[in-house]
């Protein structure tokens, strides 16, 4: 598999869930659990372009594919624009949702640049927040996409 | 005037980048050498007496390190509440131990186990052997207040189940009733509502080899806790010590002990550190709740609106210990109480025991069971009196200029009026109160809600201290450490903090750097809940920030040969006034400092003091008058903050808060079996959390009229945006429906029957 762009190989359990073998293998302690039953997306990542729950999938589901997690975004320190955004708006409050929101929204924004606030809304549902109402997140994503426009 | 630099600036958070970039580390995330996994095993019986409890399978385990229960630990009472205000006097009676051989709640730990890993903790607690002989269950309060109920727990104040009875009587309410031409009455039941902050509850204890205590914990208060820990294991304070690295919420569920004394326990009989890690599903049953309650409150009013009378009762629903159920009920009865004009105004308040989930501390801290009733009863009363909602509000709300019927103080700032007007324009209350727009099944109307909070809780019963302190020193390169006890929920206090500081000091923002939490380091300060930190901690901020540039200033002056008077701070510089090119930076001055065998380095303690924000919200809804469905389609919140330090982060506040309010509203309860105690959707499965696509865009107005008594006449805004929600949405579903709702949450089930009863003449 790849882990942001570096090839890995590893020997895993079978019960390994895909989120605790990227927090614990590679201390990639950013991507969080909020639930363990696949439904707050604190966990999400990247997974061959789709944005998937990674509580809800083993490690050994994982091989041979690319995973993306929060860590991997920014590059040569320069943030992603879903990062920057997050941060000017004030979607971050407590922070422990957002890497899972930020990287729905990416996968979102990858495949359609141009969303609507309904459809941003409908994606964002895939990921729980309970600081910030969801106000100051959709209005990050807003603005992340029309700056890539 | 001068203009200010730093306050009232759009700073981003100081730690948004960390958060943004994953590198942030929680709780779950530290690791110590040697850690070891704890696990708690809960009781499946919400009422039962330990009969047998049998370890010794699970101690021959390998990788089992030690294993704690009532058999083998020491037998202390304590009451889980410490440093909250109690108004009126009711200080938390003890009842409650680490482990006990009567388990009362469904959920409640027998047994606390420390392994090598997860994995062997679970099988540790399947070895275990428990015979328990289940006991009578009560879940109700108002059965668990008859005679005969099986008595679930008592304290040194208790009779039977009746916890607590808090009583507040002023004035004579037989007399107002007599003297009123019309009363309203109500009788109301409200929801479990939990905190579901998206991180569960983790934390790490470390006993070591010089007998010093150590907890990390993502934990609103950690002086407080830090006492707490030191009394329940007989430890001195300074051989306790709490960290809070950052927290994945908190909203008020973790105050004073959450997990931290099992930890600690473990911790100290494995002699290795421990970290102790809550599913989703057991932080949903084994932290604290909203308490439900039940309300019986009567309002009397003279024709031309005066009241005459405001009589409330209530019953709270604590589970088995008492926690911050005196301080909750209280509270709540003095915020029914407190709001409208009126020289008789009584409360009774029941805290009784239970076999439920236990409840304590949750934003809004009983305000939003009180404010769901009252905000609809003044809805009655002003139809009662065929008078406008908003203009008899106006006129019944004490406000700028009046003394504050609860605390007794002059009320020095408010814009309430204000933000009746500013959040009626925007919701369109002209164009849309009882039009009652449809579209098929789709009826609309709009409600109002309306509140007077608090600044912490300082002042509001006589004789209570709550303590904020914070130091400011200069660093010879110029910057400014600023250390405070507060904790960052996720609020942005700390960068709050450093934009109040950077004011006084005239210098750049990110030349402030804010210490916050560790009791190592930082000044005892209460904690942050109850609105609180950025009032009080921010007034020790300016305090100390003063000091700290009388100090620069005199320094400077002997460099400048000026007059301190003469003096001012810019740009990180002290300069002559009208003199530019006369200066010294801030490095020189320390540095100056330094060679006088010194350094500039200040405290400031906050006073007791309190200043009450306002707030009025407007719901505009769509009810489906088949199915009972309620959407909320637009959402106002007008709020009277004194003085926003960062427009951002209280906006942030306010459009969390109202979420909570939503929620609170509309969807989420944790439903118990009246049976067995269970709790039966402790999940998110079950429990309904809204989404980005079930809420709509909340619209904040920030309104300013600065209070003398906060930093910069800040006032406090944590929770002032929760407990007007439900009654704005209620008020918005009568104005569409013409059905009132009693309970909450307003469930499609519940609207639906009203809106029946409705039809049928009630």
């Amino acid at each position: 598999m790849t882990v942001n762009g570096v090839a890995r190989t590893c020997t895993v359990a079978v019960k390994r869930l895909l989120v605790d073998f990227l927090r614990e293998e590679f201390d990639l302690t950013g991507t969080h659990v909020g639930c363990g039953h696949g439904v707050c997306g604190c966990c999400t990542v990247i997974l061959d372009g789709q944005a998937v729950k990674s509580c809800l999938m083993l490690a050994v589901q994982a091989d041979g594919c690319r995973v993306e997690t929060i860590e991997g975004l920014a590059r040569e320190g320069n943030l992603h624009p879903l990062q920057q955004a997050f941060v000017e708006t004030g979607a971050v409050q407590c922070g422990f949702c957002t890497p899972g929101m930020v990287m729905t929204a990416k996968a979102l924004l990858d495949e359609r640049p141009a969303p609507t606030e309904q459809e941003i809304r409908a994606e964002l549902s895939n990921n729980l927040c309970r600081c910030t109402g969801y106000v100051k997140i959709v209005q990050a994503v807003q603005l992340a996409a029309g700056k890539a426009r | 005037m001068t203009t200010l630099k730093a306050v009232g600036q759009r700073v981003p958070k100081a730690d948004a980048l960390e958060k943004v970039t994953g590198a942030a580390r929680y709780t779950g995330d530290l690791k110590l050498p040697g850690m070891l996994h704890g696990k708690l095993l809960r009781s499946p019986h919400a009422h039962a007496r330990i009969r047998r409890l049998d370890t010794s399978q699970a101690l021959a385990l390998p990788g089992v390190v030690a294993i704690l229960h009532h058999g083998n630990m020491v037998r202390k009472v304590f009451a889980q509440s410490e440093y909250t205000a109690t108004a009126p006097a009711a200080a938390p009676p003890p009842d409650q131990y680490i482990f006990d051989a009567v388990v009362r709640f469904a959920g409640e730990p027998v047994a606390a186990i420390a392994a090598v890993d997860a994995e062997t903790a679970e099988r540790a607690a399947e070895l275990i052997a428990v015979d328990y002989d289940p006991l009578p269950v009560v879940t109700d309060p108002l059965e668990a207040l008859q005679p005969g109920a099986p008595v679930v727990n008592c304290n040194p104040v208790s009779q039977g189940n009746l916890a607590l009875h808090i009583p507040i009587h002023i004035g004579d309410v037989a007399a107002g009733f007599s003297a009123a031409d019309v009363v309203v009455e109500g009788r109301y039941r409200t929801g479990r509502q939990k905190h579901v902050q998206t991180e569960p509850y983790t934390c790490v204890a470390d006993f070591d080899g010089r007998g010093r205590l150590t907890v990390w914990s993502p934990n609103q208060t950690p002086h407080p806790l830090r006492k707490q820990l030191a009394d329940l294991f007989d430890l001195p304070l300074s051989k306790v010590r709490v960290v809070t690295p950052h927290l994945g919420g908190g909203f008020g569920g973790r105050v004073g002990f959450v997990g931290e004394q099992w930890a600690a326990a473990l911790a100290m009989a494995a002699r290795r550190p421990v970290r102790l890690e809550y599913s989703r599903m057991e932080d949903f049953v084994g932290t604290e709740s909203r308490h439900p309650m039940i309300l019986e409150a009567r309002i009397g009013a003279r024709k031309d609106g005066t009241l005459t009378a405001v009589q409330l009762k209530t019953w709270a629903n604590c589970g088995p210990y008492i926690t911050q159920s005196p301080d909750v009920t209280a509270v709540h009865g003095l915020f029914f109480l407190r709001l409208y004009r009126c020289p008789n105004r009584w409360y009774d308040g029941h805290v009784v025991y239970t076999n439920t989930p236990v409840a304590g501390a949750y934003r809004g801290f009983g305000a939003p069971q009180a404010y769901f009733a009252l905000e609809q009863m003044l809805d009655r009363l002003a139809e009662k009196l065929g008078r406008d909602p908003l203009d008899l509000r106006r006129q019944l709300t004490v406000q700028k200029g009046e003394v504050d019927q609860w605390t007794q103080l002059p009320i020095e700032s408010g814009r309430f009026a204000d933000c009746l007007a500013a959040g009626a324009r925007a919701i369109g209350w002209e164009q849309n109160r009882g039009q009652r727009h449809r579209d098929g099944p789709w009826v609309r109307g709009v409600g109002c809600g309306c509140i007077m909070w608090v600044s912490g809780t300082a002042c509001l019963h006589p004789g209570m201290v709550e303590g904020s302190g914070a130091t400011v020193r200069l660093n010879l390169d110029g910057t400014v450490d600023v250390v405070s006890g507060a904790t960052d929920l996720g609020t942005g206090i700390g960068t709050a903090l450093a934009q109040v500081a950077a004011e006084q000091l005239g210098m750049p923002v990110d030349s402030v750097r804010v210490t916050l939490g560790d009791t190592d380091v930082t000044p005892f300060d209460a904690g942050s809940h109850a609105s609180r930190s950025m009032f009080h901690a921010g007034n020790a901020v300016v305090l100390a920030a003063a000091d700290a540039r009388r100090q620069i200033l005199d320094l400077a002056a002997g460099m400048l040969e000026a007059d301190p008077a003469d003096l001012e701070l810019r740009g990180g510089r002290v300069e002559v006034r009208g003199a530019p090119g006369r200066g010294a930076g801030l490095a020189e001055v320390a540095m100056q400092a330094y060679l006088k065998v010194t350094e500039v380095a200040a405290r400031g303690y906050a006073p007791q003091a309190n200043a009450p924000p306002y707030a009025a919200h407007f719901a505009e809804v769509a009810v489906n008058t088949e199915t009972g469905q309620v959407k909320l389609l637009n959402y106002v919140a007008a709020h009277d903050v004194g003085r926003a330090i960062n427009p951002t982060i209280v906006e942030g506040q306010i459009e969390g808060a109202v979420f909570h309010g939503i929620g609170y509203a509309l969807s989420e309860d944790l439903v118990v079996d009246p049976a067995t105690g269970s709790a039966l959707n402790a999940s998110f499965m079950d429990y309904k959390f809204l989404t980005a696509a079930d809420v709509p865009a909340i619209t904040t107005i920030l309104l300013e009229d600065p209070d003398p008594n906060g930093p910069y006449g800040a006032k406090g805004i944590g929770e002032v945006g929760v407990p007007p929600v439900a009654g704005a949405i209620a008020n918005a579903i009568y104005d569409a429906t013409g059905a009132r709702l009693t309970e909450v949450p307003m469930t499609p089930e519940r609207v639906l029957v009203a809106i029946r009863a409705t039809r049928n003449g009630k």
